[in-house]
């Protein structure tokens, strides 16, 4: 493995992964932490109904909180990178779309609650900072959906231990990849 | 083929959130409410809404006795203004700014819903500080450990269609077994701007 791989693992995709990765450990644990109140905040978002769709609503309060924390849980690993990164992308695109529908919505006042009763880098009502923070969080979701969690990820391992049963199934043989499987 | 699968990984991470999901909500002892909606569950206010008080003239002249030490002192005002913002109109099933003055020198218990900031600005005077997000703290246990289930309690927030707040927490406080509550239909804003006891202090409970 090259050098340049070695410092692009430990000085951007490490990094990355366990910033990215804890914000969501920590967002979901807060959330988790008080389901009631997050659901009370995706009611103050007012995109569904609560008479009609209030079942959805609770759904996503118990659901969302657990999806962060295993996202974030797997990406601090480096396990799964790839579908941990693009499930955290999608819930910040999610988010933001949430935002700027409240932002837009002069009827529509909400609290954030995006880290529980706890405010990060911005103030508890919803406003441009939200989702300019979510916005500089898809930058490393792009990274890390591009160039993969690194070395130093526990996917290393996983695809090191599955190559070589992978390779001799998956090539014929002969390839260069069956043999290089055989050599170890 | 590397697409396909870290789809199906997003699938997985979504699908296992989901029945961690089902398995907390199992656990949980009280059930997750919605209650209703500042929006929803309020009509236009009335045109005649005069409160029920036997003697309104009193309340001009009200002080109450907490320590005055831990209240500002409020200079009331003397003109017509002050008593059309205490009967200000307020969507129905909602305290005026008048009946909630009243119930307030009666010993009702003031639960202030808005954001913790807020209330360190500045709150009703012996105001308890009660959310969503505290409700399940030992600062929450705490808070209501010292309002009795059967004590008149009087919620308040930004008032008006402003914010669920005070909706979310008597939902709340019903299901732990309050039984008197009310929602002051304007917000803390409209009280301290009539002169009504503020505070800044910590102190809560009853006047």
């Amino acid at each position: 493995m090259s050098a340049k791989r070695w410092a692009e693992s430990i000085l951007l995709q490490l990094p990355m992964r366990v910033a990215l990765g804890g914000v969501f450990l920590y967002a979901g644990y807060m959330k988790w932490d008080n389901v009631q109140a997050f659901a009370f905040a995706i009611k103050g978002f007012k995109i569904l109904d609560p008479d009609t769709h209030g079942h959805l609503i609770i759904s996503a309060a118990y659901t969302m909180p657990w999806v962060e924390m295993i996202a974030g849980l797997l990406l601090v690993l480096g396990l799964w990178t790839r579908a941990a990164t693009l499930a955290i992308g999608l819930m910040l695109i999610f988010f933001i779309a949430a935002l700027l529908h409240v932002i837009f919505d002069p009827s529509v006042e909400a609290d954030c609650s995006c880290f529980g009763d706890v405010n990060l880098v911005c103030s508890a009502t919803v406003g441009w900072c939200q989702v300019i923070r979510d916005v500089i969080m898809l930058i490393p979701v792009g990274y890390l959906l591009w160039r993969g969690g690194g070395i130093l990820a526990l996917d290393t391992l996983r695809e090191r231990n599955c190559t070589p049963k992978d390779a001799i199934q998956d090539a014929k043989p002969g390839s260069p990849v069956a043999e290089d499987s055989f050599r170890g | 083929m590397k697409c396909v699968q870290t789809i199906a990984g997003v699938l997985a991470i979504v699908g296992l959130g989901y029945i961690a999901g089902v398995g907390h909500s199992l656990l949980r002892e009280l059930p997750v409410i919605l209650g209703a909606s500042a929006s929803t569950s309020t009509q236009p206010a009335p045109e005649d809404n005069t409160p029920e008080i036997a003697d309104p003239d009193q309340l001009p002249d009200f002080q109450p006795d907490p320590t005055p030490a831990q209240v500002d002192d409020p200079e009331l005002p003397t003109d017509g203004d002050f008593d059309a913002r205490l009967d200000a109109p307020v969507p129905a099933g909602m305290l005026t700014l008048r009946q909630a003055h009243q119930m307030w020198i009666d010993g009702a218990y003031f639960v202030d819903s808005r954001l913790r900031s807020e209330y360190d600005e500045g709150h009703i005077s012996l105001a308890a500080y009660l959310t969503a997000a505290t409700m399940f703290t030992d600062e929450g246990d705490a808070e209501m450990q010292s309002i009795p289930p059967d004590a008149q309690v009087v919620i308040y927030c930004l008032g008006g269609d402003e914010c669920d707040a005070s909706f979310n927490t008597k939902a709340i406080l019903e299901q732990f077994g309050y039984t008197d509550l009310s929602i002051m239909g304007v917000g803390y804003d409209e009280w301290a701007a009539a002169g009504l006891p503020t505070s800044l202090n910590d102190e809560e409970g009853s006047p």
